[in-house]
């Protein structure tokens, strides 16, 4: 699709390998040098905690294949957006101190897991839950960090697909175990983090919660609405009318910007995002 | 050329490792709902061992289980290696010379808890 961004014409595809992991890196080797910006989607590059960068190997492998042209995993500007969305619905009144908040991985979003804490939600962090099964609620960032220090820098080694649900997987819920931590999404009014984690394990008979995510499909809010979620907050700033994941918004910054992704400051992102009057998306299932 | 560690020293490995889990608090409540039987066994020589996983308390002894939940199968220099933490089992699953059989799920929470006893 071609769209208009801030004044310059910009065509964006979407090429998808479901999956698969060889054709991922034949289609980058053939794109490298013939696009502006590639976002990779469905894996990162790096999980960021703190200031601390962890590769993700399939991911770098991927980025690596990359020679001539910018490649992003929208980490990057995630961290940028998903704290400005945060708080946007602070100011909004929707994120209060001692909101009970469930981010379903904060490995992957560490800038909106500091900026929930920050606002003085009561917030838990599946990470362990959804990575492992583990029924193991996180409760601060201190042991967040202690974990992710312990374990991230030989777990990123692990294939991807072990750590995440990627290709048809990303497309179903484990029935089974959305009995079993049914509680913790039930004792949380936000439900916060990647929509394929919280899909993952997303029980029936939701009473009202907000959901606050990256992307979503038109599948997804029904699931979600038939779940009993009460309101959906998109992060992701829509273009004409359409809404694009993180990693495409970084793509589309950098071409934009002519930058490469380690010149591309936070302060860059920041000023398109204003000019782009960026503000995440809210939709209410259930009327205000 | 490597070489073959005796039964009495996977023994000893397994032992530390028992031991790692069962002082480590944070383990115990992790895996407090976790019941597992784990098959330890050696591709060099006749050595097998069951590890059982009842929630918060980790116990070995000698012998294959009849019904293993999961399976943990190497050379036993690395079996040895890997329970006694000397060796991060990331690395050898990746080239082969580790085989883990079991769920995807599973395999991920054994390499938590050997990171965890171990460190990385």
């Amino acid at each position: 699709m071609e769209i208009d961004f801030l004044g310059q014409r910009c065509r964006i595809e979407r090429r998808g390998t479901d999956g698969d992991f060889e054709r991922a890196l034949g289609l980058l080797r053939e794109l490298d040098g013939r696009v502006d910006a590639i976002g990779l989607g469905g894996i990162d590059i790096y999980l960021r905690v703190r200031d601390r960068r962890f590769a993700i190997k399939d991911g770098l492998r991927l980025a690596e294949a990359v020679q001539k042209t910018p490649v992003v995993d929208g980490s990057g500007l995630k961290d940028t957006l998903e704290r400005e969305a945060v708080y946007y619905l602070r100011e909004a009144g929707l994120l209060t101190p001692g909101l009970p908040v469930l981010m379903v991985c904060a490995a992957d979003r560490f800038g909106m897991a500091e900026a929930l804490v920050e606002c003085g939600c009561d917030v838990t962090f599946g990470d362990l839950i959804f990575a492992a099964g583990m029924s193991y609620p996180v409760k601060s960032l201190a042991e967040l960090e202690d974990l992710a220090v312990k374990l991230l820098p030989r777990m990123a080694e692990l294939p991807f697909h072990m750590l995440y649900p990627t290709g048809s997987a990303q497309e179903s819920v484990d029935e089974k175990k959305a009995a079993l931590f049914a509680p913790y999404y039930r004792a949380a009014r936000v439900l916060a983090g990647d929509f394929h984690l919280i899909r993952r394990f997303l029980p029936p008979g939701l009473d009202g919660q907000l959901v606050l995510t990256n992307t979503t499909t038109r599948e997804d809010v029904e699931l979600l609405r038939e779940r009993g979620a009460g309101s959906l907050g998109t992060t992701t700033p829509e273009l004409e009318g359409r809404s694009f994941g993180t990693n495409v918004m970084e793509a589309l910054f950098l071409a934009y910007l002519g930058k490469t992704w380690e010149e591309a400051t936070r302060e860059d992102y920041l000023d398109l995002m204003r000019r782009l009057d960026y503000r995440p998306r809210l939709t209410y299932f259930r009327g205000r | 050329m490597t070489r073959l560690a005796t039964g009495e020293e996977i023994a000893e490995s397994l032992k530390a490792f028992c031991e790692g889990y069962n002082n480590n608090q944070r383990l115990k409540e992790m895996n407090r709902d976790w019941q597992r039987v784990v098959l330890v066994q050696a591709t060099d020589s006749q050595d097998a061992f069951t590890l059982d996983v009842a929630g918060p308390e980790l116990s070995f002894r000698p012998g294959a289980p009849e019904h293993p939940d999961l399976k943990v199968v190497a050379a036993s220099d690395i079996l040895a290696d890997l329970f006694w933490g000397d060796l991060n089992p990331t690395g050898p699953y990746m080239d082969g010379t580790l085989k883990l059989f079991g769920s995807e799920e599973d395999i991920v929470r054994l390499d938590i808890i050997s990171l965890l006893i171990w460190g990385s």
